[in-house]
């Protein structure tokens, strides 16, 4: 089955591993025969905060928004959300957490239950979830720390998909000490797991 | 004793703006010198530029990204606050990028050439965290509490191991019930100005 994939990603350096990790998904998605779109936040220049307006409109129908429907549109299209950034301070990059701020809107990711006032998912096309991330401390730092920004990501944008979507976090850990060989092994690994989905 | 307070929210006129005031009236009450950093009142650039990443690991980092003075409120800030809604169980985008780009090697950690860090704000005695919480029903309360101590947590690389973190946090009924708000307003100010 042909799955229709979004890649998310943020970095501003486009030499930098993270965006080698990202050409991989695209590169891999793309030979086993899904369509990929990609969402480069920092080529498109995302703003990277949510104004006072935005805000206002958070309870108000996608329409309202017309700058950011094209963002609307290819997370109501996917079926795959893949997203590719750097771990800073244990969460994303402010950019891609402006994306998830931003674009999970009111009708678009979720809605408002009438009787309860209760959040109700509405992105129920997403049926897999796929993190890849770097991180500059070791994995038990981040246990220690709580890791707040996978909970981003595992908890909250995974609860507003389909009930059915498998989440999966690839992380390479304590990467500003990592050799070669550790981040070869790291990439043949996000293939392996980007070449079954499909 | 200074207290510097980073307020985030882009409508402070509601409860949020309430909460800004009450955690300032708490902190001066405990005898604290409060200095207040508004990100969306000073249209702060949350967006890490290239030019700022290629550059993170020198120390004149600070100056160069125009955050000079944010970074000389930090130096001598001995209770640090974060005042900010939970959205998707985490800070909003603009207080992530003041993270990003404020709390940079020199200011908020140092890098030895070995590649070891030591914390920079050792002087943070307290880390204050106040956040209302996510819309009912969407999450088990508990645990969005336990985020909010996992944010203040993620903060010890630079403050030190030993600086503890005190989540003041207002669950859902407190946003909309008047009796639950004042009550939870006055408890906040109290448990602030108990801070030494």
């Amino acid at each position: 089955m042909t799955r229709r994939v979004l890649v998310v990603h943020a970095h501003p350096d486009p030499a930098s591993f993270s965006r080698a990790l990202c050409d991989l998904v695209v590169r891999v998605s793309g030979e086993v025969g899904n369509e990929v779109r990609v969402h480069d936040l920092y080529d498109v220049g995302f703003s990277p905060v949510v104004s006072a307006n935005e805000w206002s409109l958070r309870g108000a129908a996608p329409d309202t928004k017309p700058h950011l429907a094209p963002f609307f549109e290819d997370v109501m299209w996917c079926d795959t959300l893949v997203f590719a950034y750097p771990t800073w301070w244990s969460g994303q990059p402010a950019v891609l957490k402006a994306w998830i701020d931003r674009v999970l809107a009111n009708d678009v990711a979720w809605s408002l239950d009438d009787t309860t006032g209760h959040v109700m998912p509405a992105l129920r096309n997403v049926t897999r979830i796929v993190v890849v991330t770097t991180h500059g401390r070791s994995k038990s730092a981040n246990l220690f720390c709580g890791r707040a920004g996978r909970a981003v990501i595992m908890r909250s944008v995974r609860r507003l998909c389909s009930w059915r979507c498998r989440a999966r976090w690839l992380a390479l850990y304590s990467v500003d000490r990592s050799t070669r060989f550790e981040r070869d092994r790291f990439m043949q690994r996000v293939e392996r797991v980007l070449r079954r989905i499909s | 004793m200074t207290a510097v307070v980073v307020f985030t929210h882009p409508k402070p006129d509601q409860f949020a703006g309430e909460l800004l005031d009450t955690t300032v009236a708490g902190l001066s009450a405990a005898g604290h010198e409060v200095d207040v950093i508004d990100l969306y009142r000073d249209n702060f650039e949350a967006a890490m530029s290239p030019a700022e990443w290629r550059s993170y690991a020198t120390t004149d980092a600070a100056d160069a990204a125009g955050i000079g003075p944010y970074s000389q409120l930090l130096a001598r800030a001995d209770v640090l606050a974060f005042v900010f809604p939970m959205w998707w169980s985490g800070p909003p985008s603009m207080l992530k990028g003041f993270f990003d780009r404020a709390l940079v090697p020199g200011v908020a950690f140092r890098l030895a050439d070995n590649g070891r860090v030591s914390p920079g704000l050792r002087h943070v005695r307290r880390v204050v965290v106040v956040t209302a919480a996510e819309p009912p029903g969407h999450f088990p309360q508990r645990s969005t509490r336990q985020l909010a101590h996992a944010f203040g947590r993620s903060l010890r690389r630079a403050t030190g191991w030993r600086t503890r973190t005190l989540v003041c946090w207002a669950g859902p009924g407190e946003a909309t019930n008047d009796d639950k708000r004042r009550r939870f307003l006055s408890r906040t100010r109290d448990r602030l100005a108990g801070l030494r």
